[in-house]
């Protein structure tokens, strides 16, 4: 399951990455049984990167990234396996005390709900203040409290002075997931989780988040792992792709390449998808059938039923196709038995 | 860009009456004190709430009143409580005796106002204890869960499905009554109450997504429960507390009247009434029983109007 490591190793390992993920399995315990959420997937990341990971409703976007930081319900989730290698620690067998020392300074998190993300009934300078305060013991209130009106000013919080005073509720939602990232970037993180940092807000504000993420990133000259089922967004500012499709990592690819030519039928599909300006056709396109259930995953791989290249060839039903290199010393990965046939086929091509 | 500062204008077209609608208009613009898009902490929006109560503010004042009185009660009592005096006999109330004398010729104004210095005692003291123990057996139990807060549950299922007054009772009998002992017996059957209700709350904070949040920034257990916990559970906690202080009241006052409150010949408002049980008395001598019975009733009101306005005014749903 180290193909990536491996495709590093052949490259010739030139930088150390940021965080490395190894063969991470998470379970999530269900009424309906164990749900395999994420299944043996690996990633690096490196310093000054910005890593989407893409994938549907349930494709194990969130789960795989939260299990890093330990913030999933220990009485839910399960680790299976895997190693996290961060700045030389496992962070999958660190303790939690530990791990409250990477959270919010080394790694931070930027959550989908700017609502929900904040407590209503504490001001958002208060609350940026205590998330400095937590990693910084010499930090007074008063200093927390100015260096929190500078983090807001920073990601274009008019009038910061007054903002600070304010509770969420007096927040837009733009103005608050501002206050989230200004919040998640207090400690000068060297690595950001966004986790579908825009699915909560309108177009016209998403487009302001995506500038803000981008100032964030020039600022701090730290990582991004960006979660998001978005396309525009991976678009706008990914670096590398990672596409999850049932837990597993079907293709990686830089940003470019990824949208030229996909080399795997999920991504085709949902590249497909996307509506397009000038596209005549009344309906919205969908990829037929839905994603398998985690707990009783079909035999082989796991899209083939909704595939439409497999043909139901007996390979696609019976062998659960590796994540390899497309073509030998190729950067580009791709979990599908018959990638090569994708080249024939254009996807602007209606 | 250009976002609206909001500020907490009342919404317009609801069928309040006119005059109502012009009020909070003008208290909200007092509230802004002119600066503008900065509101008030929720807290001190609930003090303002409880201000405008009207029935919550007259308890809290006649139970000031109470409460200066009774600390007061050794300097501004007119006899010594505990003075038997043979030659006033069951008098009737005078200028001497304001509110007459009892069976063995003891002021019962004197008496009246010790009692309340027992009966607050025990109401207060009774519930801060069964508060405090609640809150902590209920926040451990909601942070740590699994088999901690089922062995805590399941204690407090037992507590609760003993019929207090009657365990309560054999306990003073067995430890020998004395106030100490009433209100650490009151409290142990009082604070499964709060533990239940500080449990829920804790339960359904650490799902918010804030403390998620506030998890995945780095703060740990303990910062967590200090910023995040502690808010929401003051609120029910203090309905609780005054709500069981007045239960406790009501206890002592029921085991005094057993006979098995404070030792005697202390005053107490129960005991007074114990003493004034027979049908003359009942019939001919209002002085008696009139004065404790009230006092106990009005002081348990207030208490309950007190708990109401505090209930009411932490209501994030309630408007001024």
């Amino acid at each position: 399951m180290n193909e990536m490591a491996e495709a590093r190793e052949k490259r010739g390992a030139e930088r150390e990455p940021l965080l490395s993920v190894r063969d991470l399995s998470v379970s999530l315990r269900s009424d309906e049984g164990l749900v395999q959420a994420v299944r043996n997937i690996g990633w690096d990341i490196y310093d000054g990167e910005v890593l989407a990971i893409v994938g549907e409703s349930g494709s194990g976007k969130s789960v795989s990234v939260n299990t890093l930081l330990g913030l999933m319900r220990q009485d839910v989730a399960i680790v299976n396996s895997g190693h996290a290698e961060f700045g030389g620690r496992d962070l999958l067998n660190l303790g939690e005390r530990e791990l409250r020392e990477v959270r919010g300074k080394d790694i931070s998190v930027i959550f989908q709900d700017p609502m929900a993300s904040f407590n209503p009934v504490k001001t958002i300078g208060d609350q940026i203040s205590e998330a400095i305060r937590v990693h910084d013991e010499r930090a007074t209130r008063r200093w927390a409290w100015s260096r929190s009106i500078t983090l807001l000013s920073m990601v274009g919080v008019p009038n910061p002075e007054l903002r600070c005073k304010q509770y969420p509720h007096q927040y837009s939602g733009g103005m608050r997931q501002r206050a989230m990232i200004a919040m998640a970037m207090a400690n000068r993180p060297r690595l950001l989780i966004a986790d579908e940092p825009t699915t909560a807000l309108d177009m016209t504000i998403q487009a302001q988040i995506i500038d803000v993420l981008r100032l964030v990133q020039k600022e701090t000259g730290g990582a991004i792992v960006l979660i998001t089922h978005d396309l525009g967004l991976v678009a706008e500012l990914a670096d590398r792709v990672l596409v999850m499709y049932a837990g597993k990592i079907v293709e990686s690819a830089g940003v470019v390449e990824l949208f030229a030519s996909p080399r795997h039928p999920y991504t085709r599909a949902l590249l497909e998808s996307l509506p397009r300006i000038g596209d005549q056709s009344d309906e919205l396109r969908s990829i037929s059938g839905q994603m398998p259930s985690l707990v009783e995953l079909p035999e082989g791989c796991a899209f083939h039923p909704r595939c439409s290249l497999s043909h139901d060839r007996q390979l696609c039903r019976e062998l659960e196709p590796p994540l390899q290199e497309t073509n030998s010393g190729s950067e580009r990965l791709s979990a599908c038995h018959f990638s090569r046939e994708l080249d024939e086929l254009d996807i602007f091509d209606r | 860009m250009s976002e609206n500062v909001q500020t907490a204008v009342p919404v317009a077209g609801r069928s309040d009456e006119e005059g109502i609608g012009r009020r909070r208009e003008r208290e909200v613009q007092k509230g802004g004190n002119g600066r503008a898009g900065q509101a008030l902490s929720p807290s001190r929006l609930a003090i303002r709430r409880f201000r405008h109560h009207r029935l919550a503010m007259a308890s809290v004042l006649l139970l000031s009143l109470l409460l200066l009185l009774a600390v007061l009660a050794p300097l501004i009592s007119p006899y010594d409580p505990n003075a038997v005096n043979t030659a006033a006999y069951r008098e009737p109330p005078s200028g001497a005796h304001w509110l007459g004398t009892d069976s063995a010729g003891r002021d019962v104004l004197s008496r009246l106002l010790h009692g309340a210095r027992v009966s607050l005692t025990v109401g207060i003291a009774a519930a801060v204890s069964a508060t405090g123990l609640g809150t902590l057996l209920g926040l451990i139990a909601g942070i740590f869960r699994g088999w901690v807060d089922a062995i805590i549950m399941r204690v407090v299922d037992v507590f609760l499905s003993f019929p207090p007054l009657v365990v309560i009772l054999l306990l003073v009998a067995i430890l020998g009554p004395s106030v100490t002992t009433i209100i650490v017996v009151i409290a142990a059957f009082e604070w499964p109450t709060a533990c239940r209700i500080v449990r829920q709350v804790s339960l359904s904070v650490r799902e918010m997504d804030y403390v998620l949040s506030a998890r995945a920034m780095g703060s740990g257990s303990l910062a967590i429960v200090r910023r995040h916990m502690i808010g929401p559970v003051l609120p029910p906690l203090t309905v609780v507390a005054t709500l069981l202080s007045a239960n406790a009241i009501l206890l002592e006052a029921a085991l005094s009247f057993l006979g098995l409150g404070v030792e005697r010949p202390n005053a107490t408002w129960g005991g007074m009434l114990q003493a004034a049980q027979s049908m003359t008395i009942l019939q001919e001598m209002p002085w008696l029983w009139l004065p404790p019975g009230v006092a106990i009733a009005a002081t348990v009101l207030s208490i309950n109007f007190m708990g109401d306005g505090l209930r009411d005014a932490f209501d994030p749903r309630q408007r001024l």
